[in-house]
């Protein structure tokens, strides 16, 4: 089966509300695709706030929300799928 | 097959429990993580409208800005007698608290065992981070043997100062007490897949939710969570996170200890 066979595999999204971000990378380090990076750029705060990408480095995002239940800072504000 | 529109749907999101301020945690900090565990919780059973939170001195001081719900602030350590006194006056109500160790093992110590030694029906979350986090890094009476902080600058001495106390062990000891469980609430890490394990914040979530229901059965809940201070403890986020595996998860181990009204197996 190819990764992306179905019309209707569902695609996952994890919206990052990146001004409250406090780049403690504990989502980074939970992901198990690791679809979380922390970017060159500075919030407001003066941190590093992560970035979602929906392919990461071992797999696209499975929407398990483990990034959700550990951050600190509320920062990952929303984990969503979409099906056609 | 025509294509359809996409229908997108969040599965985890905004909750109507959290105010949606900026926390004043450090980077890290378990205390942020259980703020969302607590407000899930809230916003699952339905009881914003009733709950009324009771805040401790700590780290936790300021967490009824951050949740949406009703609020005491409680003199130092006094919040389970805080919490009886509203639960005996309007049963109707919902009360937690958020303790620190220094809050509830230091000063409070006997407001916790005499709520627990009469049964209370109310909720205590105990925040286990080993060391006094808002003063600036003391020793608290968790601290482990050998742990250097900045009043045992050559580690705890245990002849000195006494063995660490084991709190949830003490609730427990008590015959009222209805739910008492220890949850391992930082990321943990796991040498062979590469990836941190989320287990304690998921488990902390389940045991949040348990600790209400318990409550509303007429129960005391204790919950203590071992957590991090990254800041006192002078490590980086991570290595906070690989010392509390190491050091206070063998001297604080996770695990359900009482569960009278068997809430955990529905």
């Amino acid at each position: 089966m190819t990764p992306d066979a179905s019309p209707s595999r569902p695609r996952f999204h994890v919206v990052v509300d990146a001004e409250r971000c406090k780049g403690c990378e504990l989502c980074v380090v939970v992901c198990p695709p690791r679809n979380l990076c922390l970017v060159a750029s500075f919030n407001r705060g003066g941190y590093h706030p992560v970035e979602f990408r929906y392919h990461g480095e071992r797999g696209d995002c499975t929407g398990c929300g483990l990034c959700y239940w550990v951050c600190p800072d509320f920062a990952i504000a929303e984990v969503g799928r979409s099906s056609a | 097959m025509t294509a359809a529109a996409e229908v997108y749907a969040p599965t985890l999101g905004a909750l109507s429990a959290l105010t949606g301020k900026a926390t004043h945690y450090c980077a890290g900090c378990e205390h942020g993580t259980l703020t969302r565990l607590i407000a899930k919780a809230i916003d699952e059973l339905g009881i914003r409208e009733r709950t009324v939170m009771v805040s401790s001195v700590g780290c936790s001081v300021l967490a009824h800005e951050y949740l949406n719900v009703d609020a005491v602030q409680a003199p130092h350590g006094r919040a389970p007698a805080v919490m009886a006194g509203i639960k005996r006056v309007r049963p109707d109500l919902v009360t937690f608290a958020v303790q620190g160790d220094g809050d509830a093992v230091s000063i409070g110590l006997l407001e916790l065992l005499n709520a627990a030694n009469r049964g209370e029906p109310i909720t205590v979350f105990l925040v286990n981070n080993a060391i006094y986090g808002m003063t600036g890094g003391q020793m608290a009476p968790t601290t482990p043997s050998g742990m250097v902080t900045t009043t045992t600058p050559a580690g705890r001495d245990p002849v000195a100062t006494g063995p660490p106390i084991d709190a949830t062990k003490l609730v427990a000891s008590f015959e009222r007490p209805a739910y008492v469980k220890r949850v391992f609430l930082p990321i943990r890490p796991t040498p062979a897949a590469r990836v941190y394990n989320a287990r304690g914040a998921l488990e902390g979530a389940r045991s949040v939710r348990h600790a209400f229901e318990v409550q509303e059965r007429g129960g005391f809940a204790f919950v203590e969570f071992v957590s991090t201070c990254s800041v006192n403890w002078k490590l980086g986020i991570l290595d906070a996170k690989r010392y509390a595996a190491e050091a206070l998860e063998p001297l604080f181990p996770a695990g359900l200890v009482r569960d009278r009204f068997g809430v955990e197996g529905r």
